[in-house]
């Protein structure tokens, strides 16, 4: 499939992430997903937006006190359609969606605590 | 100063310098963060990102990873970003009649004013691309002076070491690693410099005029091949038709005048003449004579892609 832009490596793998979690997503959140670091992210959000596979706003909800506003990144339903057909030609498989899961408080330094486990 | 005083007052001093640059890592990583995104040019772009990526600064942990997360996203986001936003800066620029400014952009559209003594002519010229030349900018000369910098009494240290005038301790050492570190980092800044580069662009037409065009995207832009080759090369002049890479290069004008009437003349490098068409000026009132006694603003983008190969509109 033709794109207008160049598909990379990381490109996959935001495509990916939007499609594994299947939600609108904010900068940090994309980083995470994809595995990759958030600068490196940006440019390819800005890409995909730019191409019209992504749209974006200010999230709706006042945030907590404090806390800046996020901007958060949906896949258009063209997005989402070219994300499964670049994704299947590249990767050979479409990635499973998973559903998310809350987040358990973990220990800091948990891997130092497994390790003490273990040991 | 004996050495039982020295090393403790070292450390102290160290341990100083350390803590203060922790402190100060959050507040440098908001500055940071805010030049990044007021490079980018187009306003809206400029309030966007800078809001979007202080909320995400303040949800990393640490101080200083908070400056690394800063620091990559400049370095890394911002060039891009700029290159997507700078038609919209561009276009921000002449709507609100800001014709004087001569930007520097190494995005897809800039903009320049012409310069004085040149008007534009209705009907037909003709002109050849003359040549053209690289034009280090500011930032890219003030890297490579930080880079240098440290290189020099590296150097120097080096010498009297290797001539056994001074004797190295374990601090000079460390030292002089760390500089050696710096100073490899020139090579990195000489390909992005090369790749990030604009070139200064000279048009002469049938009738002896010439013009030249300054900060115009460099065709190396895409191209690490290219880039080590001109940052490997002494002269960093070419002439346009002698280069093959630069016959892939299309520049696209588009002469805004004072009515908001545009010409816009495709250009590909390489093939020697070229043509600039464009429409009669319409009568100016008081104002935009003024204005036009300031320069007309001359907008172009440069693309290496076929789809805006076309002469005329």
């Amino acid at each position: 499939m033709k794109s207008p832009f160049r598909i990379t490596s990381t490109t996959l793998d935001v495509l990916e992430a939007f499609l594994v979690r299947g939600e609108e997503l904010h900068g940090f959140a994309v980083a995470k997903a994809a595995s990759k670091p958030t600068g490196s992210v940006y440019p390819i959000l800005a890409r995909l937006e730019q191409a019209g596979w992504l749209d974006s706003h200010w999230e709706n909800d006042h945030p907590e006190e404090g806390r800046p506003r996020r901007r958060f990144y949906v896949l258009t339903p063209h997005g989402a359609e070219a994300a499964r057909a670049i994704v299947l030609e590249r990767r050979g498989e479409l990635p499973a969606p998973q559903a998310i899961r809350p987040q358990r408080p973990r220990p800091a330094f948990g891997s130092l605590a497994r390790w003490v486990v273990a040991w | 100063m004996n050495e039982m005083l020295s090393q403790p007052l070292i450390g102290l001093a160290l341990g100083l310098i350390l803590a203060e640059c922790t402190e100060i890592a959050p507040w440098l990583a908001r500055r940071v963060l805010q030049i990044a995104a007021r490079r980018l040019g187009s306003q809206e772009a400029v309030e966007r990102y800078e809001e979007e990526w202080l909320g995400l600064l303040d949800e990393r942990p640490g101080k200083l990873m908070k400056l690394f997360f800063a620091i990559w996203v400049a370095l890394r986001a911002t060039w891009t970003l700029r290159a997507i936003h700078q038609p919209h800066a561009a276009e921000e620029a002449i709507q609100a009649g800001d014709n004087r400014k001569s930007r520097t952009t190494r995005g897809r559209h800039l903009e320049i004013t012409v310069p004085s003594g040149y008007t534009l002519v209705t009907g037909h010229s003709r002109w050849n691309i003359e040549e053209l030349r690289t034009e280090p900018s500011r930032s890219h000369l003030l890297i490579i002076l930080c880079v240098l910098t440290p290189i020099l009494p590296v150097g120097v240290y080096a010498l009297l070491i290797m001539e056994g005038l001074v004797s190295g301790g374990p601090l000079l050492d460390w030292v002089f690693v760390a500089a050696a570190v710096l100073g490899l980092a020139i090579f990195p800044t000489g390909m992005s410099m090369f790749r990030n580069r604009t070139v200064e662009v000279s048009l002469v037409s049938d009738d002896g005029r010439r013009l030249k065009l300054h900060h115009v995207s460099s065709p190396a832009a895409h191209s690490n091949r290219e880039a080590f080759a001109l940052m490997v090369g002494f002269a960093p002049k070419v002439q346009a038709a002698e280069n093959p890479a630069l016959s892939e290069l299309t520049l696209k004008f588009d002469i805004v005048d004072d009515a908001d009437v545009r010409t816009e003349w495709s250009s590909p490098f390489g093939q020697g003449t070229q043509e600039l068409h464009h429409l009669p000026r319409p009568a100016l009132g008081a104002g935009d004579r003024r204005a036009s006694q300031r320069g007309l603003p001359l907008c172009w983008h440069a693309s290496g892609q076929d789809d805006v190969r076309d002469d005329e509109r």
